[in-house]
């Protein structure tokens, strides 16, 4: 098997160049481009000479000198009208660049014409890769001038043409049945973290304290809590891929005292630290409290932790294991004092805990003030540091709404002239009274005559440009009062179409006609 | 028979004279979402529509009236046009003919327009006085040959009325050629 091609290469680390120093097969020469993906022209000396354009490796168009242009044999092929090549081409002189045609002219069949260049181009390899013999010649980087090289390189903006009806909807009875999550998403915990809260019920009655009952047996009645990813371990079993806290804890009301150091641990710390036989570990790293989990910070193999002075066993490896180091270094005796930064410890519950929004290491930054003091009971208090939710620009006072002031009651106040349908009248309201427009939903949702948006009087001057410009309804121009007329009109006249309009022959179409001329006359009258 | 409503909507690129055209035969106050603009816009116009105009025209004695719903020009609000141009009678494309450097973008939105709309449709050439010249530009930016063209100079109130008449009148043909066909 003949394996040497005669054809020599050069290749750059950019440009991947072929020389071609003496003649061989057609298909040679197109096998050596392919396995060195080649991009640009090969020339076969050939009678008549043939032209090969590749990317990558890739013929995307080959053509003979002489044959008539692409733009030509797609008319040939009834792929293109001339309307459709005089639209989508563009002409730079002598060239017919065609490499924008589907951009510049939708009605073309993208498909099918991708597909007869590529019957082009097959046909005419295929003739020649077995029969012909032929010195070539490449140029790196050189592409056919009709610009047809876009067509296969350059992605079709599928976005710009997809019809507004064929984007997916929400499906909102999904998003109905959602309980009221947390601030922070759910998703910031990483599936296989499982928090216990075990509270040790033999609390001393004199401290007088509220019991935070944090486990997994928190009633599945409650939707709020049992969704609750902080509260509600979905495996009650867990695996050894689990992460597993378990944490007694008691309430105080003690003011808050800020002062948490946090750090972040990541699993393969875990697994370090979680092992049994290291004691010296153990005791030095298994005092961390879980806070929070923030995929924009943290990694997805990473946790975060408050730094917490107390023996607590931090493990991935299953319960029984974390049973026995436990039970081995006497762990069910450690008790927490936990008061959080509004000192309502004592209202503190399941339920609310289930509202409150998981902690992100900005918060941690922010209060990381929170300490844990040994009490002289001999168990620990702990101050939660106060809690800030941040929407990302900085100021946690500002909402996370984007939408400038203007915009936005720019929008409002469209929709609610389109809503109370202006074309009632066609006297202009006086600007110096405004429409206090409140997107009350009883609203719409009742007819009731007290549901007439408010009018106050107002200052001309001082009002803003934008609302110099609107007029406001009155109170003829209710929804109520539109949609009340709407009833009194055949159903054809508000189709929207006038296709659809003129299909009805029934009577109602005569009076639209007719409704339409004195439209045009009226205007025309205004004309005179 | 009364009660009848047309609607209108009115699109094309930025700052072309869609506003200007709503409010030429608007008898109520436009509704104009007017903000104004900030970077390069402003340097163009001190005001832009971000969500719609609307205007409306009522027959004296009598309930037919008309409504004008203008889109915001820019390309990011493209997908109102698509929203609201299978719900009207008629479409009305205002490109400005002097305005050559938003061309490129009018013939997409045209084009994008002209694609699937069920409706008829009209081209109102904006800053241009010659019937020639407008049919030549909306041509150029992907035309067919059946659509209405109408140079207009919508700066001017009268102006903007007879754009509105001529598309009313188009909206008619298409009516009435769509009922022979029935018939």
């Amino acid at each position: 098997m003949m394996h040497n091609s005669g054809m020599t290469s050069t290749t750059t680390s950019h440009t991947r160049a072929l020389v071609i120093t003496e003649p061989q097969p057609v298909w040679m020469t197109l096998n050596e481009a392919r396995e060195r993906a080649f991009t640009g022209e090969i020339v076969f000396e050939l009678d008549p000479e043939v032209v090969a354009y590749l990317d990558y490796g890739v013929v995307y168009y080959a053509e003979r000198a002489g044959d008539p242009s692409l733009g030509q044999r797609l008319l040939e092929a009834g792929l293109l009208d001339d309307a459709q090549l005089r639209r989508g081409a563009v002409r730079v002189g002598e060239v017919e660049h065609l490499g924008r045609l589907f951009d510049r002219d939708g009605s073309v069949e993208r498909d099918a014409v991708v597909v007869a260049t590529e019957r082009f181009t097959e046909e005419l390899l295929s003739e020649l890769a077995n029969s012909a013999t032929a010195m070539a010649h490449a140029t790196a980087y050189r592409h056919h001038p009709s610009g047809v090289h876009r067509w296969f390189v350059a992605p079709a903006d599928g976005a710009m043409n997809t019809p507004i009806g064929d984007v997916a909807h929400l499906d909102p009875s999904a998003v109905d049945e959602l309980p009221g999550l947390p601030v922070g998403s759910s998703e910031l915990l990483s599936d296989e973290l499982h928090i216990e809260w075990d509270m040790r019920l033999d609390l001393d009655d004199e401290l007088d304290v509220g019991i935070i009952e944090f486990s997994s047996e928190v009633p599945a009645a409650d939707p709020l809590t049992a969704t609750d990813p902080l509260t509600v371990a979905e495996d009650p079993v867990p695996s050894t891929d689990d992460f597993v806290l378990d944490m007694d804890l008691y309430v105080d009301d003690v003011a808050p005292e800020p002062a948490v150091a946090h750090e972040l641990v990541t699993e393969s710390d875990l697994d370090a630290d979680a092992d049994p036989e290291t004691d010296s570990d153990l005791q030095a790293d298994a005092d961390h409290a879980v806070a929070s989990t923030d995929d924009d910070v943290v990694a997805d193999d990473e946790m975060i932790f408050l730094s917490v002075e107390s023996e607590l066993v931090v493990s991935d490896v299953a319960d029984d294991e974390d049973s026995d180091v436990e039970s081995e270094r006497g762990l069910d005796d450690l008790e927490f004092e936990v008061t959080w930064p509004d000192g309502s410890a004592a209202e503190m519950a399941a339920d609310e805990s289930a509202h409150r929004s998981p902690m992100t290491t900005d918060d941690l930054e922010a209060s990381a003030d929170a300490q844990i003091e040994e009490t002289d009971d001999g168990g620990f208090h702990f101050e939660m540091p106060p809690l800030v939710i941040d929407d990302g620009d900085g100021d946690p006072t500002t909402s996370g709404d984007a939408v400038p002031d203007d915009v936005a009651d720019a929008v409002r106040r469209a929709l609610a002239a389109i809503e109370t349908a202006t074309a009632q009248s066609a006297s202009v309201a006086p600007l110096d009274a405004r429409i206090d427009v409140s997107f009350d939903t009883d609203e719409h949702e009742t007819a009731e005559p007290e549901a007439e948006p408010r009018v106050e009087s107002i200052e001309p001057d001082p009002a803003p440009a934008s609302w110099s410009s609107f007029a406001p309804p009155t109170l003829d121009m209710r929804a109520e009062m539109v949609y009340a007329q709407a009833e009194t009109v055949e159903a054809d006249a508000f189709a929207g179409s006038a296709l659809a309009a003129a299909d009805d022959s029934g009577p109602g179409d005569g009076d639209r006609t007719s409704a339409l001329k004195r439209l045009i006359g009226s205007l025309r009258r205004k004309d005179r | 028979m009364s009660g009848q409503t047309f609607k209108i909507l009115v699109t094309g690129p930025y700052a072309a004279g869609k506003t200007s055209m709503i409010q030429s035969v608007s008898q109520t106050q436009v509704v104009s979402t007017d903000v104004i603009t900030s970077g390069e816009e402003s340097e163009v116009k001190s005001h832009t529509t971000v969500a719609m105009d609307f205007g409306t025209y009522q027959v004296a004695g009598d309930d037919t009236r008309m409504l004008l719903f203008g889109t915001p020009g820019q390309a990011r609000f493209r997908f109102m046009t698509n929203i609201m141009k299978g719900d009207v009678d008629i479409v009305a494309f205002v490109v400005d003919a002097e305005a050559t450097a938003t061309h490129a973008v009018a013939g997409v939105e045209l084009r994008a327009l002209l694609r699937d709309l069920r409706v008829p449709a009209v081209i109102a050439v904006n800053r241009c006085d010659d019937a020639d010249a407008a049919r030549q530009l909306a041509r150029s930016l992907g035309a067919l040959d059946g659509e209405a063209v109408v140079p207009c100079q919508l700066i001017d109130p009268d102006s903007g009325r007879e754009v509105v008449v001529e598309i009313l009148l188009t909206l008619l043909t298409a009516m009435e050629s769509t009922k022979a066909e029935v018939a």
